[in-house]
């Protein structure tokens, strides 16, 4: 991903005295964008309806065997149709929504987590640390990562949502830990941690003060990035059966079960696949609006 | 020179592969489910507790898994991965009949999203805002917002089920398919070939834009063009040339991805190669083959690692072995 690597530079004006500005600026920057705004409402409206699907007065399990609800198409009682037990696919659909966000956020919230502490402690304290930890990542990185995860997803006989958060997790923080590794070699070279050092402030001050709110940028767009990616590992997992078991309504596993009925009920593959690529879009556009936000040279 | 700088690569590969296979066998060791009831294929309940033992003893699994972990390795260096819990063969064996099933398919996926992929990208970073970029480029971002799983399932509904083109899974008709072996077998292969180089081609199309937008700002660009040098051959001898350098050194590091693709691809399409067998083998808890799978799948993914250092310090000789340690 080399276009991500490239475009995280970080604002390293020194005449933004607070915090805030930064934000602000990149905000101001971020909003002219179409597409990131596009992405923004998208996503909101994905939470939205993640957090609301509870709500809703209809049951996403309730199975109806009677020949004239099941597998029907598209119609005003059932607008996306039922699949072959007779359930409602719309419900389905907005409950998937509520697993895919929540395992993708969590999910690399803890990878996200996991790989700024190694990577800063790595990169902040150099050495053995260092080169243990980063020696730990190339082995890590030598692995089959998804058949890792396959096999880890065995170890438990029925995986439940918070296996998959926690496997996803802590498979992908290597990623991170080298992004972030990086940043912080580079700024504590900079002149103004140099000048900081020499007026003698202490390590802590140092890494609260300087490297931390100056990596942020970078950490932010990653995650975001990254969260459309574990999103398709999750539904690719649930696909081939290693992922959220059914009756749950994940997309990956309503994809699976739609395989073997695609030719009498392909809606049952159309409306989870829409609600998937929908979701990766607007992650990824809100990235990418990110990534370029908080750009200097793109700034000006 | 580059003599002793690959003999380092080389060595340096030890102790990768060392910690890799320990946590491996760490963690497929850890799964549960009895080896021993897997073997003799009966609840535990019913077993003679007296021939479980025996078998438990035989197998070694009475040891503290590190010991268990070092007998495995000195058998693994004898070239022995032991014996399927399933089928009872060997492990080398089951490997060795399905490997060249995923070799072939990967290898054309790569050669083929290759061969699609660099003309793509260097095309939209000549043309940058034309009508090629935004289809392209729109594409691109489609493409990789679809997971490979999902791809395959439009395929398979426009071709196997809405119209009988090509066959939905496996590798040979049991009966019916074309009378020509070959012709059978790549109306097999078309469609999760389809997907594997849709799959792979997103990141050679995005990489190679970034890589030729990059060398077309390089200073010996402008001088190519200053002296009077067509366009044309600017692009093909100093611009096209020059950005494929981070490809080659790239294609070692895409056999993780290959590899970790070909997992999922071989699932759905029943393609009877190295990452279906894996998947099998976690459902029935066959650990001798897990095992045996992590080993092949990390082997090749350190040997691209190790092909991409190596062409790496070749094609760029100011590289020196020092300054790319850190």
């Amino acid at each position: 991903m080399l276009s991500t690597s490239s475009s995280v530079d970080i604002p390293m004006d020194s005449s933004q005295s607070s915090s805030q500005s930064v934000w602000n600026m990149t905000w101001q920057h971020y909003r002219k964008h179409r597409m990131s705004m596009i992405g923004m409402y998208l996503l909101l409206g994905l939470i939205a309806i993640a957090l609301l699907a509870p709500v809703l007065p209809q049951d996403p399990f309730l199975v109806d065997l009677d020949e004239s609800t099941r597998l029907r198409p598209p119609s005003s009682e059932h607008w996306f149709g039922t699949d072959k037990l007779g359930r409602d696919v719309l419900i389905r659909t907005l409950y998937g929504a509520r697993i895919s966000l929540s395992v993708g956020f969590l999910a690399t919230f803890l990878s996200i987590g996991l790989g700024t502490l190694v990577g800063a402690a790595s990169g902040y304290y150099g050495g053995i640390i260092d080169n243990l930890m980063m020696r730990f990542v190339d082995v890590l990185f030598s692995l089959p990562i998804i058949f890792l995860i396959i096999i880890l997803q065995s170890l438990s006989s029925k995986p439940s949502i918070y296996n998959v958060m926690l496997v996803l997790g802590i498979t992908s923080w290597m990623g991170p830990a080298r992004l972030v590794r990086g940043e912080v070699l580079r700024e504590r070279e900079m002149e103004y941690v140099e000048a900081s050092r020499a007026f003698g402030a202490p390590s802590k001050w140092i890494i609260g003060r300087h490297l931390l709110p100056n990596i942020i940028g970078p950490v932010i767009v990653m995650a975001t990035l990254r969260i459309g990616r574990i999103i398709i590992l999750e539904s690719a997992l649930s696909y081939i059966g290693f992922g959220i078991q059914p009756p749950n309504p994940s997309w990956g596993a309503m994809l699976a079960q739609a395989r073997n009925y695609l030719n009498t009920g392909i809606w049952n593959a159309i409306f989870p696949g829409i609600f998937l690529s929908l979701t990766v879009l607007a992650f990824n556009f809100v990235g990418d609006g990110l990534a370029a936000a908080m750009n200097p040279h793109e700034r000006k | 020179m580059y003599g002793t700088i690959v003999l380092q690569r080389i060595i340096n590969t030890i102790p990768v592969l060392f910690f890799a296979t320990l946590i491996s066998f760490t963690l497929v060791r850890a799964a549960p489910g009895d080896p021993v009831a897997m073997y003799l294929s009966t609840d535990m309940e019913d077993a003679d507790p007296e021939v479980v033992n025996r078998i438990r003893k035989k197998m070694g699994l009475d040891k503290p898994i590190y010991l268990q972990y070092f007998s495995w390795l000195s058998q693994v260096m004898q070239g022995n991965l032991g014996n399927s819990l399933h089928t009872r063969q060997p492990v080398t064996q089951v490997i060795a009949d399905v490997i060249p099933n995923s070799i072939f398919l990967a290898s054309v996926a790569l050669l083929g999203s290759l061969l699609l992929g660099l003309p793509l990208g260097a095309i939209t970073a000549i043309k940058q805002r034309s009508l090629m970029d935004y289809i392209v480029t729109t594409s691109v971002l489609i493409g990789y917002t679809l997971p490979s799983y999902y791809i395959a399932l439009i395929l398979l509904y426009f071709l196997s089920f809405r119209h009988r083109l090509l066959p939905s899974s496996g590798m040979r008709s049991l009966r019916g398919g074309p009378e020509n072996e070959y012709l059978d077998l790549l109306m097999h292969a078309a469609m999760p070939l389809m997907v594997y180089i849709i799959v792979r081609m997103v990141q050679w199309v995005r990489f190679q834009r970034n890589s030729m937008i990059e060398v077309m700002s390089q200073g010996y660009i402008r001088t190519a063009r200053s002296k009077g040098l067509r366009e044309s051959l600017v692009i093909s001898r100093h611009a096209w040339r020059n950005s494929l350098n981070p490809i080659v050194t790239n294609l070692g590091l895409s056999f993780s991805g290959l590899i970790g693709g070909s997992f999922i691809i071989e699932s759905i399409f029943a393609w009877p190669g190295m990452g279906r067998l894996g998947l099998n083998a976690v459902r029935l808890r066959d650990f001798p083959v897990t095992m045996g799978i992590l080993l092949v799948s990390t082997i090749m993914i350190v040997a691209g690692n190790l092909l991409s250092d190596i062409l790496y310090v070749i094609l760029d000789p100011r590289i020196r072995l020092e300054s790319h340690m850190d």
